[in-house]
């Protein structure tokens, strides 16, 4: 074969690729569709019959955190009531592993395909059950829309 | 020199000072033809390299510390973020090994073990694309990275499609493929893209390429006898006429029960190190068209073996929010509240399991004592011990052939450091 046989093939086969359809998707503009099954944020359901949280504090999803993104704090009252005072989760700090979501036993905590966490401060990630809920109700909204748009 | 301003923190003692006309230069740690964060201080005497010393670390999360002190389902999370080019492999590594510890193997059904072998050759074909897009673009071939990133999209969407991830997958569970069993489509998917993946297409714009062949023909070479005494795994040893593949030769999963060769050339230089993992995509392609078809065949049949104290989480039997969906199992809420709380404990005791990374053998060793957390946790890295052959290959060659060998020994520093 003479030399420079295999570079001419090779360009040959660039011209022909640089005819196909483009492959790319302009984001954010136009960003790409998401699997049924994408992982994104981690969202919170709302009790139909009470409108609240629909966690029942059982601590499950805190304990199979790899990386303590999620902080319950429940509280008893006199007559035997219990109750979920505060829900924390840190966004920052979760990398999507869903074990949480595996471990919950009332399905409390759900899929959602929200994935902007766009924020120029660390503290604002830290969100609370009703963000979360937010979150699920709203699907794929940008988490924060606001500074999306400046 | 660095060794003297700061006593405290010698980094480079391996290399003396130079003399009589001798340079030391410093290339990386943020050296894009580095591939990571590695630093190579070479000596050099005019394009000569005389001497070269790999200084890593940089990239030292602890990772097997941090598996001490994890449950063991929440172990695999981290191993995504080792080898983070083909992150199912190092999944199916540290599944398999806890398997093995469990003692388990036997129980796997088939339909996973399917599942799995193409979640694992579609990682095989995901890190073999990282690497030739970024080699050849090493060596100047700007067209081939756009087309290896551009197949590899597709198969980022697939393992989306079939776990939710693309990069950190964390995709099988002890015992199976836990929630991750193949969605609607996904197995037509994977076929499709075995269907559709053009391979040919980098053999015609590489193989025969002229200056390719001049960058990488006799250079880096490593014979033999030095790659099996370094302990040279995966392609890197293929390419130097070993055939050596746990696939075969120490066989998990499937593997011994659908049709594949080994690629192996002699040579032993950069070239024959890019043929075998050339020739390794078309292997891969044809084996996800094997297993997509016997998984197919399988289906129906469970992906998760039926053993309570193990496979979690039983979610369906457990989960009770919608009226209807109520199962109001007792027996199974209070086991799945045990396997969350304290993990499945494996006898003491230890194992050790090494699968065919696409970078070569990577595997875990587990110490149980009994516990649900592993007392130790060691992976043995590909990457890292490829690495140790830089000296060989870089000595005596030229200064613009280390980018040549960096890039064909394939590391990736995620799993060099751990
Ligand atoms: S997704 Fe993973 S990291 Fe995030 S909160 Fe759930 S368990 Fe924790
Ligand atoms: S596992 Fe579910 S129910 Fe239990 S605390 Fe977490 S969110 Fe609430």
């Amino acid at each position: 074969m003479p030399f420079g046989t295999g570079i001419i093939k090779g360009m040959a086969k660039v011209l022909g690729i640089g005819s196909r359809e483009p492959v790319t998707y302009h984001y954010p503009e136009n960003p790409r569709p998401v699997a049924e099954r994408f992982r994104g944020m981690v969202g919170m359901r709302r009790d139909e019959v009470t409108d609240l949280l629909s966690c029942v504090g059982c601590g499950l999803c805190e304990t199979a955190c790899p990386n303590e993104v999620i902080h319950i704090d429940t509280s008893q009252a006199e007559d035997g009531t219990r109750w979920v005072e505060r829900y924390e989760f840190d966004l920052g700090r979760c990398i999507y592993c869903y074990l949480c979501i595996e471990a919950c036993p009332v399905d409390a905590l759900q899929v959602t395909h929200a994935y902007h966490t766009l924020t120029p401060d660390r503290s604002e990630l830290v969100i609370s059950s009703e963000e979360m809920m937010e979150m699920w109700e709203s699907q794929d909204r940008f988490l924060f829309e606001r500074y999306w748009n400046e | 020199m660095a060794a003297e301003t700061s006593p405290k923190r010698v980094v480079q003692p391996e290399i003396s000072e130079a003399e009589d006309g001798r340079m030391i230069l410093n290339i990386g740690p943020q050296h894009p033809s580095t591939h990571g964060v590695l630093r190579v201080l070479a000596k050099v005497a005019g394009e000569t390299i005389e001497e070269a010393e790999c200084d890593i670390g940089y990239l030292h999360r602890g990772v097997e510390k941090l598996i001490e002190t994890k449950r063991y389902y929440q172990g695999m999370t981290y191993t995504d973020r080792t080898d983070y080019t083909a992150a199912p492999a190092n999944n199916l590594g540290y599944i398999l090994a806890v398997e093995k510890l469990l003692g388990i193997e036997n129980e796997i059904p088939d339909r996973a073990h399917y599942l799995r072998m193409i979640v694992m050759e579609l990682a095989r074909i995901y890190g073999h694309l990282i690497w030739i897009g970024t080699h050849a673009l090493d060596m100047g071939a700007m067209s081939m990275f756009l087309y290896a990133f551009r197949e590899r999209e597709k198969i980022s969407g697939l393992f989306e499609e079939g776990c939710g991830a693309r990069l950190t997958t964390n995709f099988f569970r002890v015992g199976g493929v836990g929630r991750h069993d193949d969605p609607p489509g996904w197995l037509e998917h994977v076929q499709e893209f075995a269907e559709t993946f053009t391979v040919e297409e980098f053999d015609t714009l590489l193989t025969d390429n002229e200056l390719y062949k001049s960058r990488t023909k006799g250079v880096g070479i490593i014979s033999t006898e030095d790659a099996i005494s370094i302990g040279l795994t995966g392609p890197s040893l293929r390419g130097s006429g070993v055939e050596w593949d746990l696939r075969r030769h120490r066989p998990y999963a499937r593997y011994n029960e659908i049709d594949y060769k080994i690629p192996v050339f002699t040579e032993g230089d950069v070239y024959a190190r890019y043929m075998v993992r050339l020739n390794e995509l078309y292997q891969s392609r044809s084996m996800i068209a094997q297993c997509v078809e016997r998984a197919r065949d399988l289906r129906g049949e469970p992906a998760n073996a039926n053993l309570a104290d193990v496979v979690w989480p039983e979610i369906e039997r457990v989960s009770g929010w919608q009226p209807d969906k109520r199962s109001g199992d007792m027996e199974a809420m209070i086991n799945h509240f045990k396997l969350v709380i304290e993990g499945y404990k494996p006898p003491a005791g230890d194992a050790y399991f090494g699968v065919e990374s696409p970078k070569g053998e990577l595997g875990f060793y587990f110490v149980s004592d009994g516990s649900g957390i592993p007392y130790r946790c060691h992976i043995r890295s590909p990457s890292f011990v490829n690495l140790s052959s830089l000296k060989q290959l870089v000595e005596g060659g030229l200064m613009a052939d280390l980018v040549a060998c960096i890039g064909s020994i394939d590391i990736v520093l995620g799993e060099v450091d751990r």
